[in-house]
């Protein structure tokens, strides 16, 4: 376990260098702010290992309890950072990036770092499936929200096309993985629970989430929605699933307890 | 000058347009969360329980008998069914036209299967609440209950506890059999994630095991001794029957009464319920009864290790997985048509 504690600290430190690499680069005409991919490369290999040994260790892809789930979250936002830096160059969305997997991995540091064995209910792939999909699809949605930030206060440094088509592709990959999250959870519920759609309040909530985007999805390519009305659905979108994932946790007893 | 027919044709024109327009479902499904979630929260803090209350019966069920009795609490529910069905018009009335439209090209079939495999989840979920039934059944071990409200029966072969190395129970395998007619029409263990699946019935594991009552011995005059057990009803000489309508467990309590000991039912012939009784060794507890001329005196109380089974039936649920299998492959091919692997739906454009 205290490699993966070590690895951990380690991702946190790359992603906080990485914020600082570009926070220096960017009034230095003679280095490119793209150096600080390079910490959040390193930061994103700590995190794969330390993921890779938890589910060695395991025996189970580690996405049970607060600091697994955090962690599966914090990889997929800086990935797709990443994925966004080499495709469309997009360098200065990277400290916005690194500051929401820095706060991901903070929160994880909250849970307990053991490597437990999975419980009867949740032994089962279609749990596995659920939790990861629905992790990596919040942290899209996450990314889309920044960049909805970004856009609004023009400050990407990237062309409007590429602005628009990583919003996009935020929304659009992060809906895709959210229906295979409720799917899958649904196919869970009906064989643990006794249906597919229960009145719990996480499962509620999370309809509603789905049907948002649903929303989203449909209005994004009209033309009286590009622009600001696309960005204040992608930021309100977000507020939707921190109130669903942390709000409704935090408030209500629920089906989907957060540690 | 223009034609009698034109305003019509126009009027048509503008009802179909706005009916099939994703603006209207998008109108529609932001309704339909505001409702819900508003509804949600409020029905959450007036009961806790509200949520477990309204799992325990097929939806419809649950509208018709309950629903009315916690209005107004309950309107937000009226209103999301209504919001539902205008949801479902919408959906379908878009994609008829997507394949009105476009069913030559290969352009949008990951949408549209998506838009079908919702509708038909949707028409398995309609199916499932209007004529499904969820029932709870106790089977003691080694015994056979009747599942209430379907031709069914339970039996429960072996019940065994999965502890932790510390001792901590953290499942139960059930052997289980399932006979409809007295033909055992299926069987096989069961645990947590691992239900007994019979086309549309599914029996769940227990939610409550132990050992415990699950029946007695009484005296009835005319019938000599009768053995009662929870789930089979005993004949009496003129057709009547004794069951066992409901147990309470050591320490139990329900109003003024005080376990253990078990509710004693009688039924005529046709089913209908002539009177019923709680008996129970407790001092202070009767433990003598006349029900309809029948007097009826405990000998003692049989107990065994029970479960408490759940057994639900939902004729919609091949619907729901043919439209999720659906669903699934339309995201499938609407992925690979954003990544222009296949023709795909027009992406946004600045």
């Amino acid at each position: 376990m205290s490699s993966t504690i070590a690895l951990h600290n380690l991702a946190l430190a790359f992603y906080v260098l990485s914020i600082v690499v570009w926070v220096v680069a960017r009034p230095i005409k003679s280095i490119s702010q793209s150096i600080a991919v390079w910490p959040a490369v390193a930061g994103f290999l700590c995190q794969v290992l330390q993921v890779a040994i938890r589910w060695k260790q395991g025996g189970h892809l580690p996405v049970t309890g607060l600091f697994e789930t955090q962690h599966f979250l914090a990889l997929w936002v800086v990935a797709t950072a990443l994925y966004f830096a080499f495709r469309y160059w997009a360098y200065n969305f990277l400290p916005a990036a690194m500051g929401f997997a820095i706060a991901a991995l903070l929160f994880a540091s909250k849970g307990p770092k053991t490597v437990a064995p999975l419980t009867p209910a949740i032994d089962t792939p279609y749990f596995l499936i659920h939790v990861a999909t629905s992790f990596a699809a919040y942290g899209l949605f996450g990314v889309a929200a920044l960049m909805a930030i970004y856009r609004t206060l023009r400050i990407s440094g990237s062309p409007l096309a590429a602005e628009r088509r990583m919003l996009d592709e935020c929304i659009y990959f992060g809906y895709i993985l959210f229906t295979w999250a409720m799917i899958t959870g649904s196919l869970w519920a009906y064989l643990t629970w006794g249906s597919y759609w229960t009145w719990r309040i996480k499962g509620l909530w999370s309809w509603i989430l789905w049907f948002y985007y649903s929303g989203v999805l449909h209005v994004r390519s009209r033309p009286g929605w590009q622009g600001w009305p696309v960005n204040v659905l992608a930021v309100a979108g977000f507020v939707l699933v921190l109130f669903t994932y942390l709000g409704l946790g935090l408030l209500f007893k629920t089906s989907h307890p957060l540690l | 000058m223009a034609s009698p027919e034109k305003p019509l044709e126009k009027s048509l024109d503008l009802i179909w347009r706005v009916a099939t327009s994703p603006v209207t479902f998008v109108v529609l499904t932001i309704l339909w969360c505001i409702d819900l979630a508003a509804g949600s929260i409020a029905a959450y803090f007036n009961d806790p329980q509200f949520w477990i209350k309204m799992d325990s019966y097929p939806f419809n069920l649950w509208l018709e008998q309950v629903a009315p009795k916690t209005f107004p609490l309950s309107l937000w529910v009226y209103i999301l069914v209504a919001l539902s069905y205008l949801m479902i018009i919408s959906l379908l009335l878009c994609t008829i036209n997507w394949f009105m439209r476009r069913r030559k090209r290969l352009k949008g079939l990951g949408e549209f299967l998506v838009h079908l495999g919702f509708l038909l989840i949707f028409a398995g979920f309609v199916l499932g609440s209007a004529l499904g039934s969820r029932s709870q059944v106790n089977v003691p071990q080694g015994q056979t209950a009747k599942v209430p409200g379907m031709e069914l029966d339970l039996k429960l072969e072996n019940l065994s506890v999965v502890r932790s190395p510390e001792g901590r129970p953290l499942d139960t395998i059930s052997s289980v059999g399932l006979f409809q007619d007295g033909v055992r029409v299926a069987g096989g263990k069961i645990r947590t994630n691992h239900p007994l699946i019979w086309g549309k019935t599914v029996v769940y594991p227990p939610e409550d095991y132990g050992a415990g009552v699950v029946g007695g011995v009484l005296g009835a005059s005319g019938a000599g001794a009768v053995r009662l057990i929870s789930g089979r009803a005993v004949t009496l000489a003129d057709d009547r029957t004794l069951e066992v309508g409901g147990i309470l467990q050591r320490g139990e309590r329900r109003g003024n009464v005080l376990g253990p000991g078990m509710l004693v039912v009688m039924k005529n012939q046709a089913g209908r319920t002539m009177g019923s009784a709680y008996l129970s060794p407790v001092p202070g507890m009767p433990d003598k009864a006349d029900i309809a001329g029948v007097r009826l005196t405990l000998g003692q109380l049989t107990e065994s290790t029970y479960g408490l089974f759940r057994v639900h039936h939902d004729p919609g649920i091949w619907l729901v997985i043919i439209g999720s299998v659906i669903l699934f492959l339309g995201t499938f091919w609407a992925l690979a048509g954003y990544l222009g692997i296949v023709p795909g739906a027009a992406k946004p454009q600045e």
